[in-house]
């Protein structure tokens, strides 16, 4: 719990950082964590929640990490028990409304890992928006064998 | 508002042919069977369907066939190591739903994965990435059109998506997770979303249900 605070804390002078001092935030990312991956897989998935804190519409455009060859923003779909992994080129956010990245839903998909990742690590990704801020993000690692 | 006389009469009798036909259908489908468990995520197959011929690898490498769905009750999900989002959550789920079932001293089924993406997901591959989750969870691979044919039969399609310049890609697949019961039956499927508790709840109930018609 206490570990998880001081996670968001960074997070959120990353995103200050990331603005500008002084400036109010315009975007807040909480709650984010990678599932650590299985032996041999050689893709993992990113959660979170993006708030759209400004009166304008914006969007995530990129993301980016060193620690992996690849990372694109996917949203799983699901249509008669037949699930697919879709590419999308952005993600709208709605001004004053939030974005949840879910299990089953919207990941950060993180393709080719360069390093070993186990719980416990961080991971940091760079998110680039479509007003052309790009903030760096700790993404801790969890188990994939932990409840949620 | 003026309605012709034979319309009414045309109106009336189509409606007694639509009632007398509702009434003569239901006398004539087969009485729902005695006990059927109320359910919610699970939806019982009306019979049980054996599980077609097959041969296959498991993640020892070894040769299987339909033997390896008898004698236990089984949950069956497709899948392929290299899915991210879905596939890592529903193992998670399954192998919770035989701690929970084992917690409360009840009957577990078995968790058998079948690789969708046999052509990367090799036997050492496979054993790895199930050894995480679960050690007994028996996983299934080998050739595409063995693979695929087997899919087929227990009623799961699957689609390779197309491979990206990077040479990366996709393979769609069910999510439902199939109940095959111990000779070898499909039995049910859970659909999407797959809880824990809800899962292990209806397992017990089917089982139960089965135990006490045959008895
Ligand atoms: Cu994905």
């Amino acid at each position: 719990m206490m570990q998880r605070r001081v996670l968001l804390v960074l997070t959120m002078v990353a995103v200050l950082a990331g603005c500008g001092m002084g400036e109010r935030q315009r975007i807040v990312i909480e709650d984010t964590w990678v599932r650590e991956a299985p032996p041999g897989a050689r893709a993992l998935a990113g959660y979170m929640r993006i708030h759209n804190h400004s009166d304008a519409q914006l969007a995530l455009l990129f993301a980016n990490s060193a620690d992996f060859e690849r990372v694109e923003l996917h949203v799983t779909r699901h249509d008669n028990d037949r699930m697919r992994m879709e590419q999308v080129d952005h993600v709208a956010l709605l001004p004053g409304e939030a974005v949840e990245f879910v299990p089953g839903g919207m990941h950060l998909m993180l393709m080719g890992p360069r390093r070993e990742l186990k719980a416990g690590d961080r991971v940091r990704v760079e998110l680039t928006f479509s007003d052309g801020t790009a903030t760096d993000v700790v993404f801790p690692v969890r188990d994939a064998r932990s409840s949620r | 508002m003026n309605i012709p006389r034979a319309q009414l009469l045309i109106v009336a009798l189509a409606l007694a042919a639509a009632v007398a036909g509702f009434v003569v259908a239901r006398g004539m489908l087969p009485a729902p069977p005695a006990a059927q468990p109320e359910l919610h995520s699970a939806t019982l197959l009306n019979a049980p369907r054996p599980l077609p011929d097959f041969s296959l690898l498991d993640q020892h490498g070894e040769v299987i066939g339909p033997e390896v769905f008898t004698g236990d009750w089984q949950l069956v999900f497709f899948g392929f190591t290299n899915c991210p989002d879905i596939c890592p959550m529903t193992l998670h789920t399954l192998t919770a739903v035989r701690a929970k079932l084992a917690s409360q001293g009840r009957q577990q089924p078995g968790v058998v994965f079948v690789s969708v993406d046999p052509e990367r997901d090799a036997p050492a591959q496979l054993a790895d990435y199930l050894a995480y989750f679960d050690t007994s969870i028996v996983g299934i691979t080998g050739d595409q059109e063995g693979i695929a044919k087997f899919a087929r039969d227990m009623g799961v399609a699957v689609f390779m998506g197309a491979e990206d310049d990077h040479g990366h890609y996709n393979v769609d697949h069910s999510t439902a997770v199939f109940l095959v019961d111990p000779a070898g039956r499909l039995s049910a499927l859970f659909r999407m979303p797959h809880e824990v508790d809800v899962m292990a709840d209806e397992f017990t109930r089917i089982v139960e249900t089965r135990v006490e018609a045959r008895g």
